[in-house]
């Protein structure tokens, strides 16, 4: 299920500003409190996948540690996806409430 | 231990050397804090740990392969609309300068001179009409869902073809581009203006052959993924 919403979560993951692989992984299992814990290979290709559609741009940093990093952050063409995303995401949940949380009709025989 | 998973991964996008060194150089530093984060006191396997929450190499390979199949089939169609329009201007360009200097054909070499060129020109127009419309084709995959592999592969094989048919085209138009050239060569006697339908037409062979060059990587590097994806 996680997967048809992977770009989704990505993307959220890194609306609150750039980062690199490790970080958008660590900040998709906090922001999930810990229940998204996909398969981190996924996320590379997914973030691969988002630059190349213009969703993201990233550019290598040199880390403390003295390695190189490669750090993606949002375009506006991907924080207007996002935007668009979120707003599909909420008329979803809002109908999804609507079917599964409504209180049963009164009257109805048992 | 990490070394041979990023061995495996590397060699696995070895079709793409920058990619591969790229993802080995993302998959190295995010292993790396991996293991650092890790409480446990045993590297060993700390580092097993990390690898397997990683997934299989060439999964993960695969994943990379439609992504950069994707950006260099988006090149190609870029790169076929302009060897269209180039060679649309160097064979006006060249008509215009036979013109200029009256080069002429010799009576005996008209007809089958003609015919040569009513080829070339159905040939041109063949390759730009499918050439656009491989472009145009090759152009509609925007979005990223897109890049499933199934999906992308059926969508990979009609571009190629698209492409195949109108670089086929395109050939025969630069042959039959050669061939005229021949012919008003061989009708006039040698001079230094010999070099401008030479120029012309050794443009035309190296815009052909580099597209013949491109497609048939694009090809075998379909091939290639193909067989990750079965592996």
């Amino acid at each position: 299920m996680l997967k048809g919403h992977l770009d989704m979560i990505v993307l959220a993951a890194l609306s609150a500003g750039p980062a690199h692989g490790y970080a958008v992984i660590e900040e998709i299992r906090r922001k999930s409190g810990q229940a998204f814990d996909l398969p981190e290979g996924t996320i590379y290709p997914a973030l691969h996948r988002l630059e190349q559609a213009g969703l993201l741009s990233s550019r290598w940093v040199v880390a403390e540690s003295g390695r190189q990093r490669r750090v993606y952050t949002l375009t506006r063409r991907g924080e207007r996806a996002l935007t668009e995303r979120r707003a599909v995401w909420r008329q979803f949940c809002e109908a999804m409430s609507g079917l599964l949380i409504s209180a049963p009709r009164p009257g109805k025989p048992a | 231990m990490t070394s041979e998973y990023l061995d495996t991964l590397e060699a696995a996008l070895r079709f793409d050397r920058s990619l591969a060194g790229r993802v080995r150089k993302e998959f190295e530093d995010h292993l790396r804090q991996t293991v650092a984060a890790d409480p446990s006191e045993d590297r060993g396997q700390a580092e097993q740990r990390a690898i397997a929450n990683c997934g299989d190499p060439r999964a993960i390979a695969t994943e990379f392969a439609v992504i950069s199949l994707a950006r260099r089939a988006k090149r190609l169609a870029v790169l076929i609309v302009l060897v269209l329009v180039g060679m649309l201007l160097l064979m006006r360009g060249l008509m215009a300068w036979y013109t200029a200097i009256e080069w002429p054909i010799s009576d005996d070499m008209k007809p089958l001179a003609a015919t040569i060129a009513m080829v070339t020109r159905y040939a041109f127009w063949t390759a730009t009409l499918i050439g656009v419309a491989a472009w145009a084709y090759g152009s509609r995959h925007r979005s990223p869902s897109d890049y499933a592999y199934a999906k992308y592969s059926r969508h990979l094989q009609r571009f190629c073809m698209l492409l195949s048919i109108a670089t086929a085209a395109l050939l025969v138009c630069v042959l039959g581009g050669g061939a005229l050239a021949t012919i008003r060569l061989t009708s006039t006697s040698p001079s230094i203006a010999f070099f401008i339908p030479v120029l012309s037409v050794a443009l035309e062979v190296l815009a052909a052959g580099t597209l013949v060059i491109l497609i048939r990587a694009l090809t075998r590097q379909a091939e290639f993924t193909a067989g990750l994806q079965k592996a």
